[in-house]
C-alpha cells in the first residue's frame, strides 16, 4: 500500500485534493481510506456491470459519528459523495456519477438491539439481511423483506432501494418494515426519524426508503419484526404454458388468497437451475410456479384445496407439495439462486426488473418473448409473478459491443412495454444509472421537478449521490459518454 | 350505510350557491358556496369541478396571498391549529368519481371526494376491503382520511394508510399537479413522496387521487369483549396472549363510562366495569376457532369469569364504533353539554404514540392525572387516545408539562386531537412541539428538513397556514 505522503502530496493518484484525504485519514484511520487507483477498481461498478465510473477514494467508517465527520470533510471541500453497501445493486445504484468519494458502510455491522415483544430490532446499516436473520432463528420473528440477494445485501442498502423479493405479495416492501432511521445529511448533521410515530412530524422514514442514498445516508435502522407463521404449504407446479401460469396466478388472486409467495420460473431459466442444481425440474415444460401458503395450520388445508383446484383447471401437469422444511428450504434455494445459475448458460447476462398490473403479465410475457426474437438474444425469466414484478434475463456476451447495444435497446423496450401497461420501469431494483433516462419517460416533467425539489430540501448542494434517481444535467452529461445506456440520441 | 353528500352541505348550497363572487371572478369550473366552518377564517367554500381548475384557483390563491383550507367531510376539523390567513375552503365534493378498479391486481383508484362508505360499498362488490379504520366513513373523504391518517383498534394487525397508498395525484401549493408512486403493487421508480401527504394535513398538498392497494374480506371476523376491572388485568391477559401464535386484527382497552353510551345496542357494555378488553381475529373459519380458543387457553381465569361475543357484521360494526372514538364525541355532543364540559372545564382529546409495552402504563397515568378519564388503549400498535376535561386557564400548561412529560419519559410523542373551537391552545402544544428536549439535535434536524419540504412545496405558505407544524 502506498504510504499516505508519498502518493497524494505528489498528486498524481487522485483528485482528491492531499488535505481532504489527510482529514480522511485521521478520522477513520489511514488503513481505513483507499485512494491508489488499483485500489478503487474494485468500486467502480456494482452488479450491472456495464457502467463503470471510478470514485477519487473510498472510506470505511465504523460508526455514524465517523460518517458524519466524513460528510463535513467532503461538503467543506465540497468533494461529492456516494454510500454504499454490499454493492449488489444491479441498477448501478453504486456507480459514482460525480466522481469523489465512496462511503462503505459494510463495516457497521452491529445488531444493537432485539426487542421482540416490541416487534422490531435496530441495526446498523451495514448488517447483512441474512445476518438478521441468523439472529433471529428462533425467536418466531423475522424481518420479511427477503431479496434473494440477501446472504449479502445490506439492512441499509435494501432500505436505500425499498428492496423486495419473494415475499413481499403477502408482506410488503422494505418500506412497510421500517420504523425508524438515523442518517447522516450530506452537511454532516444527524437526524433521526421514529422508531415511535409521531403525527407531528412528515413521514421522512418513508422518503428516505428507495431514495438510492441521494437524500441521506442511512447510518442505523429501526425494522420492524414480524412473526413467522405458525404453518406453511410450498408448492411446485408445473404448466404447459407460461400463459397457463400466469392465468392461474390472477385466479388465485380473484378467489381471495392472498399466498406468500407467487414466483414463476419459466423454461429456460428451468434449465440453468437445473444444470446447476440437479432439483429435478421437469424440462419439458413451459412454466414453474412455486407458490407459498402460509398461516394457521387450521385454514391452510382449504387454501391448498383452492389452489391446487385452480392450478388444475389451468392445465397444471404436476403438482408437487414440499414435505418437509428442508424440502421447502432447497426449493427456495433454487429459486434464488436461479439468476447465478444463469452463468453457466452464458458468458454474461443483465437481469431487468419491471412491473406492469398482475392481469397484464401474460401480454408482458408475450411482448418479451417477441423481442427475443426481433433482437435475437436469448431471454430466460423469472418474475414475482403475484406482484405482476418480471425478471427476464438477457444472456449475451459483454466482450461483443454489438450484442451490449442490442440487449441495453431490448431492455429498454421491455420497460416501455411496461409503462405502457401501467406499470413501472422498476420494482424493486431502483433506478440506478440503468434506468436515468427512462425516468423522463414514466413521469412528466412536473414530477421530477417535484422529485428534484425534495432532494433540495436534503440535499441542497447536490453533493451527496449527484446525478443519480432523478436525471439532471449532470447526470445527462455523464450518459452522453455512456450512449449505450440511452444518453445519446 | 352511506349519508348522502354531506347533508347540511347540500342543503347550504341550494341557498347559497352563487357563481360570482368578486375576488374569485366569474368560473363555472369553480362552485362557491357560502359557508363558514369552525377553526377556519373562512366565509365561503369552493368546489372545484376538476384538477386542472382547483390547480388554478391554487395558483392565483397563492399569488393573492389567500389561504386555502382543504376540507374534506369535516370529521376532524378540531385536528390542528385553527387557520391564520383568510381564505377559502376548498372541498372535492365534485371530484369523487372511481377512476380505475382492476380488482384482480387488487388496487383501486379514486378521486379523493370520494367518501369512505363508497368506496367501501364500490370495494364489497368484488368481495374486498381496505382494511384500515377511519372514524365516520359514512361522512369522512379519502383526501381526507390521508390527510389525518388516524390510527384504530385494527393498527395492530393491519397497519395504516401508508401500508396501502401506493400514488397519488397532488396540487401543491403552487399549482403544480404531480403524479407520484404508481398504480402497481410495486414501484421503485423515483422518491416515494405520497408518503409526504400521507398525515400532513393537507399543508402540502391538495390531494385528487389516490391509488390504494386493497385486500380480500376475510370470511369470518369474530370479536370478543370482556369486562376487567383494571389495567393489570388487561396488561397480564395481553401478556399472556402474547405467547401464543396468533394475530388478532382488533387488540384494545376500552376504559371508562362512556364506551356504554358509545355502544348503543351492543349489549356487552351494560355491565358496570370500568373497562373492557376488546380482541377480534379476522380469517378463515379454522384458524378464527383456533385463536378464540387460545384466548381461552391464555387469558386470565379473572378475565375469562364474563364476555360477549360478535359476528362478522355485528363485530364490524363494533371495531368500527372502536374506531370512531376520536370523533364520536364532537359528533354526538356539538353544542350540548354533558359530563365532559361545564364548570369552566373544556373537553379535549389526547393521542399519545408509544412502545406498544408502555401503553398500559401510560394509561395508568393518565387516569391517575385525571380519574374518569375515557380512553381507548390500543395496546398491540402503541396508541393511546383519552378524552379528558380541564379547566380552560390550565389547559396548554397541563397538556405541554403533565401529559407532555409523561410521554417524553417514554420517548412517545403527544398531540392534541380535538379541542372546542375558541379555546386557547398553541399550536406547539396541539403538536407536542414544545418541551421536549430541546437539546435533541436531531429532532430538531427533522424539523428543519420538514420546514424545507414545505418551502418547497408551499412557499407561499397557502395551504392550510397555521393548522399543522409548520409557522
Ligand atoms: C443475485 C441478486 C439477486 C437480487 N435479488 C433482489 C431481490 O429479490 N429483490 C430486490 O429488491 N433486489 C434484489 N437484488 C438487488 C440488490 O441486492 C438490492 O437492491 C439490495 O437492496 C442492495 O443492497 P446493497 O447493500 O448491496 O446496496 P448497494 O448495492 O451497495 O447500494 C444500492 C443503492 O443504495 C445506496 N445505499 C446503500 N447503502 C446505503 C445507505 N446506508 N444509505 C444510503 N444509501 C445507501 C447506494 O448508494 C446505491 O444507490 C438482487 C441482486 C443480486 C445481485
Amino acid at each position: 500500500m502506498p504510504r499516505i505522503n508519498d502518493s497524494i502530496t505528489e498528486g498524481q493518484s487522485t483528485k482528491l485534493a492531499a488535505e481532504a484525504i489527510r482529514e480522511l485519514c485521521s478520522v477513520v484511520g489511514e488503513q481505513n481510506v483507499l485512494w491508489h487507483p488499483s485500489d478503487l477498481m474494485v468500486y467502480e461498478c456494482d452488479g450491472y456491470t456495464i457502467a463503470k465510473h471510478r470514485p477519487d477514494a473510498v472510506v470505511f467508517p465504523s460508526d455514524t459519528q465517523q460518517v458524519a465527520a466524513v460528510a463535513r470533510i467532503c461538503h467543506r471541500h465540497k468533494i461529492p459523495m456516494l454510500p454504499r453497501g454490499a454493492g449488489t445493486s444491479l441498477a448501478g445504484g453504486c456507480v459514482p456519477l460525480g466522481g469523489g468519494l465512496v462511503i462503505m458502510l459494510t463495516r457497521m455491522t452491529r445488531i444493537l438491539e432485539i426487542d421482540l415483544r416490541n416487534r422490531f430490532a435496530v441495526v446498523e446499516a451495514g448488517v447483512r439481511n441474512t445476518q438478521l436473520a441468523r439472529a433471529l432463528v428462533g425467536s418466531g420473528y423475522h424481518f420479511a423483506p427477503d431479496p434473494s440477494s440477501q446472504t449479502a445485501s445490506t439492512i441499509g442498502g435494501n432500505v436505500a432501494t425499498n428492496a423486495g423479493g419473494p415475499h413481499t405479495l403477502k408482506y410488503g416492501v422494505t418500506v412497510n418494515h421500517v420504523l425508524g432511521v438515523e442518517a447522516v445529511l450530506a452537511d454532516g448533521s444527524i437526524v433521526q426519524h421514529g422508531p415511535v410515530v409521531d403525527p407531528g412530524m412528515l413521514d421522512l422514514c418513508g422518503v428516505l426508503t428507495g431514495s438510492e442514498g441521494t437524500l441521506a445516508i442511512v447510518t442505523k435502522i429501526w425494522v420492524r419484526l414480524t412473526p413467522l407463521p405458525s404453518a406453511l404449504r410450498t408448492l411446485r407446479v408445473a404448466f404447459p404454458t407460461v400463459e397457463d401460469a400466469t392465468e392461474a396466478v390472477s385466479e388465485i388472486i380473484a378467489a381471495g388468497l392472498i399466498p406468500a409467495a407467487l414466483e414463476l420460473m419459466d423454461r429456460g431459466i428451468l434449465e440453468a437451475v437445473e444444470a446447476a442444481f440437479q432439483f429435478g425440474f421437469p424440462l419439458d415444460v413451459g412454466a414453474v410456479l412455486v407458490i407459498e401458503l402460509d398461516g394457521e395450520e387450521a385454514s391452510l388445508e382449504e387454501e391448498l384445496q383452492i389452489t391446487r383446484r385452480i392450478c388444475e383447471r389451468w392445465n397444471a401437469r404436476e403438482i408437487l407439495l414440499a414435505n418437509s422444511p428442508e424440502e421447502r428450504e432447497r426449493l427456495w434455494k433454487c429459486r434464488k439462486s436461479a439468476v447465478a445459475a444463469v452463468g453457466r448458460l452464458s458468458p454474461s447476462y443483465c437481469i431487468q426488473d419491471g412491473v406492469v398490473p398482475r392481469t397484464k403479465l401474460p401480454q408482458i410475457v408475450k411482448k418479451v418473448q417477441k423481442i427475443s426474437q426481433e433482437f435475437n438474444i436469448r431471454i430466460v425469466n423469472v418474475a414475482h409473478a403475484g406482484d405482476g414484478n418480471i425478471h427476464p434475463i438477457f444472456l449475451f456476451d459483454e466482450r461483443e459491443p454489438a450484442q451490449v447495444d442490442r440487449v441495453l435497446e431490448a431492455g429498454r423496450q421491455v420497460l416501455e412495454e411496461c409503462i405502457a401497461l401501467g406499470g413501472s420501469i422498476t420494482a424493486e431494483h431502483g433506478v440506478g444509472v440503468e434506468k436515468l433516462h427512462l425516468m423522463r419517460e414514466q413521469y412528466r416533467p412536473e414530477d421530477l421537478t417535484a422529485m428534484r425539489r425534495l432532494r433540495e430540501a436534503f440535499n441542497p448542494d447536490g453533493l451527496l449521490t449527484p446525478g443519480k434517481l432523478v436525471p439532471d444535467e449532470r447526470s445527462l452529461e455523464w450518459l452522453g459518454t455512456y450512449p449505450r445506456i440511452g444518453g445519446a440520441p | 350505510m352511506c349519508e348522502p353528500l354531506s347533508a347540511e352541505a347540500a342543503k347550504k348550497s341550494e341557498k347559497n350557491e352563487r357563481f360570482s363572487i368578486p375576488s374569485i371572478g366569474s368560473n363555472s369550473r369553480l362552485t362557491v358556496m357560502a359557508q363558514s366552518c369552525p377553526y377556519l377564517p373562512i366565509d365561503d367554500i369552493v368546489e372545484p369541478a376538476d384538477e386542472t381548475s382547483l390547480a388554478t384557483f391554487i395558483a392565483e390563491s397563492a399569488g393573492k396571498g389567500n389561504a386555502i383550507y382543504p376540507v374534506g367531510g369535516q370529521t376532524f376539523m378540531a385536528l390542528g391549529a385553527p387557520g391564520t390567513r383568510p381564505g377559502y375552503g376548498v372541498r372535492l365534493d365534485r371530484l369523487r368519481s372511481l377512476v380505475d378498479y382492476p380488482a384482480e391486481d387488487l388496487t383501486v383508484t379514486v378521486q379523493s371526494g370520494m367518501r369512505i362508505c363508497e368506496l367501501d360499498a364500490l370495494l364489497r362488490e368484488n368481495n374486498q376491503r381496505l382494511p384500515v379504520d377511519i372514524p365516520q366513513p359514512s361522512r369522512a373523504t379519502v383526501g381526507g382520511a390521508i390527510a389525518v391518517n388516524w390510527p384504530g383498534p385494527r393498527q395492530v394487525r393491519y397497519g395504516t394508510l401508508r401500508d396501502y397508498v401506493l400514488g397519488m395525484r397532488v396540487v401543491d401549493g403552487r399549482g403544480n399537479r404531480i403524479f407520484t408512486g404508481a398504480r402497481v403493487v410495486k414501484n421503485a421508480a423515483g422518491y416515494n413522496l405520497h408518503r409526504l401527504y400521507i398525515g400532513s394535513l393537507g399543508t402540502l398538498g391538495v390531494v385528487t387521487e389516490v391509488t390504494l392497494m386493497v385486500r380480500p374480506r376475510p370470511p369470518v371476523h369474530e370479536l370478543l369483549v370482556f369486562p376487567i376491572a383494571n389495567l393489570q388485568l388487561a396488561a397480564q391477559a395481553v401478556e399472556r396472549f402474547f405467547e401464543t401464535p396468533y394475530q388478532p386484527s382488533v387488540l384494545a382497552v376500552l376504559v371508562g363510562r362512556r364506551w356504554r353510551a358509545e355502544s348503543g345496542d351492543l349489549p356487552s357494555l351494560s355491565s358496570s366495569a370500568p373497562m373492557w378488553l376488546a380482541v377480534g381475529f379476522e380469517g378463515r373459519e379454522g384458524e378464527v376457532r383456533a385463536a378464540l380458543e387460545a384466548v381461552k387457553r391464555s387469558f386470565p381465569a379473572e378475565v375469562l369469569r364474563e364476555h360477549a361475543s360478535f359476528s362478522n357484521e355485528v363485530a364490524d360494526k363494533f371495531a368500527q364504533t372502536i374506531a370512531d372514538f376520536p370523533t364520536a364525541y364532537q359528533a354526538r355532543s356539538e353544542g350540548e353539554s354533558d359530563e365532559l364540559s361545564g364548570n369552566g372545564k373544556v373537553p379535549i382529546l389526547l393521542r399519545a404514540d408509544l412502545l406498544p409495552t408502555d401503553t398500559l402504563n401510560y394509561a395508568e397515568r393518565i387516569s391517575q392525572l385525571v380519574p374518569e378519564t375515557n380512553m381507548l388503549v390500543l395496546v398491540g400498535s402503541g396508541v393511546v387516545q383519552a378524552w379528558i376535561s380541564i379547566p380552560e386557564h390550565a389547559l396548554g400548561d397541563r397538556v405541554d408539562k403533565e401529559f407532555g412529560h409523561a410521554t417524553r419519559e417514554l420517548s412517545g410523542s403527544l398531540i392534541v386531537g380535538y379541542y372546542p373551537a375558541g379555546t386557547r391552545l398553541s399550536r406547539s402544544t396541539i403538536w407536542g412541539l414544545t418541551g421536549g428536549n430541546t437539546s435533541d439535535v436531531r429532532r430538531l434536524m427533522a424539523h428543519q428538513i420538514a420546514r424545507r419540504i414545505k418551502e418547497q412545496f408551499d412557499p407561499q405558505n397557502v395551504l392550510n397556514p397555521g393548522r399543522y407544524i409548520f409557522d
